[in-house]
């Protein structure tokens, strides 16, 4: 029985392996067809000439250096975003009034195209600071939303329990209000990394700071160097994929532990 | 204990459920509340604790501190069962009333892994636990067989010796086994 179990898990795992790369064949296939197509290296380049070029980058230490800058400014963004959009979404879950003020705020927010904000970013900072105030703007509303109406949703049964035993603000707070905001928060935290990571790249696109990712899709674009466009595109994406998991595993990895530390019952859901 | 209801009016939208009620509730040990459902035997109850407002009259009680039983468990599913108790109440007293309540070996279970009945036990210890001149229990047999609910009677008998108790219930029959005064809605 437990051989016939290992080797049906083998077979889904081959399944499911093949699937993947024939996936990939497809689309790197559709691909250099198009470049094919095309046959124009300044309109599609070829995968092959990227590949080549992303070998290239690998022990080149500027490249690394890159990648780091980026990662940084963008990483610092999200997490002033998860704390400032906790922070605001815990407060104006228990003030209307506040709620009824910042709600334009969060509408605008979620409404602009993020070019508007990058535009006049550019104008009010440093352009090294732009991509982390776009990434904090493009995360905070998302965790502050999520946390205040998960906290305004808390059982009200609850909450009328809690005030028949005289529980006083904190206890409220760590038994039954933050328990119950934990889940959205940490769906709010994961459905923010790949948002805010786009937002930082098209601000580091349009500010260009120094060593950075968006300098060099700048430079590709303007030096009309399409495989050096695509290089760059690619290596957005596998980080931006990179990035999400590996966050996502952090932030699973912390919430399992303060649950257990904390003696929550909670488990994580993918909202 | 002394409960006097003064020209109590409630309503909820249209329904009306007290009409300048006046009653005077005055008692030792137990009151068993009896009345079929929809009479406002709850609604009373909650004003009477101060859950909920009338529109119209005054309650005029000597119990400052009143502990509260629900119909519905509403025990926190975040926590264990023993963290339940000590949010009103010291681990050694929360401890002995999950004691009391046959439940000790789950006090690090969680309240959405227990029965309906051991959910009901676990809602009235904290009732119990809780330091109060008063207790209210709503429905506190729900859910539990009669073997159980003799064993329960027995433990809020012994209780309203330290203070007075409250009871709803449809059921005559808890009042034989809690020796309760009846008043019937």
């Amino acid at each position: 029985m437990m051989t016939s179990i290992s080797e049906h898990n083998k077979k889904v795992t081959i399944k499911k392996f093949m699937k993947t790369a024939l996936t990939i064949v497809f689309w790197l296939g559709l691909w250099f067809c198009a470049y094919k197509i095309v046959g124009l290296d300044v309109l599609i380049a070829s995968p092959i000439d990227v590949a080549k070029r992303l070998l290239e980058f690998l022990p080149d230490g500027n490249f690394w250096l890159t990648i780091f800058n980026s990662f940084k400014g963008i990483s610092l963004g999200y997490i002033i975003g998860v704390f400032m959009g906790s922070v605001f979404g815990i407060i104006t879950a228990f003030s209307s009034t506040l709620n009824t003020l910042f709600k334009p705020f969060l509408t605008a927010v979620k409404t602009t195209p993020v070019v508007s904000f990058i535009i006049l970013a550019l104008v009010w900072l440093p352009k090294v600071s732009v991509p982390i105030f776009i990434t904090t703007l493009m995360v905070m509303p998302i965790v502050w939303a999520n946390v205040t109406s998960s906290i305004v949703n808390t059982d009200k049964e609850l909450i009328e329990m809690a005030n028949a035993y005289n529980f006083g603000f904190s206890k409220k707070m760590k038994l039954i209000f933050l328990p119950s905001a934990v889940p959205a928060f940490v769906a709010a935290c994961k459905t923010a990394v790949g948002l805010g990571w786009k937002a930082g790249i098209a601000a580091e696109v349009l500010c260009t700071p120094q060593n950075s990712i968006g300098i060099n899709l700048r430079n590709s674009q303007v030096y009309i160097e399409t495989v050096d466009l695509f290089s760059w595109t690619v290596v957005v994406i596998v980080l931006s994929l990179i990035l999400e998991k590996l966050l996502v595993s952090i932030l699973d990895l912390c919430f399992k532990k303060v649950m257990s530390k904390g003696g929550y019952f909670i488990e994580n859901t993918d909202k | 204990m002394k409960i006097q209801i003064n020209n109590l009016c409630k309503k909820y939208g249209d329904k009306t459920v007290f009409e300048n009620y006046t009653n005077t509730f005055d008692f030792e040990g137990i009151l068993l509340i009896k009345g079929v459902s929809g009479l406002g035997k709850t609604t009373l109850m909650r004003i009477i604790a101060g859950l909920e407002r009338a529109d119209k009259g005054e309650i005029i009680k000597s119990a400052d501190k009143i502990s509260f039983m629900f119909q519905e468990d509403r025990l926190i599913p975040f926590v264990s069962v023993l963290k339940n108790l000590t949010a009103v109440c010291d681990e050694k007293k929360a401890l002995y009333y999950l004691s009391l309540m046959e439940l000790e070996n789950e006090k690090d279970s969680s309240p959405l892994s227990l029965s309906g009945g051991m959910r009901r036990r676990v809602s009235l210890a904290r009732a119990l636990c809780y330091d109060s001149d008063l207790v209210i229990l709503d429905e506190p047999f729900k859910g539990l067989d009669k073997e159980l609910k003799i064993k329960i009677c027995e433990i809020i008998k012994n209780e309203s010796e330290k203070r007075d108790s409250i009871i709803i219930s449809h059921d005559t029959e808890d009042a034989e086994f809690l020796n309760a005064r009846i008043v019937e809605m």
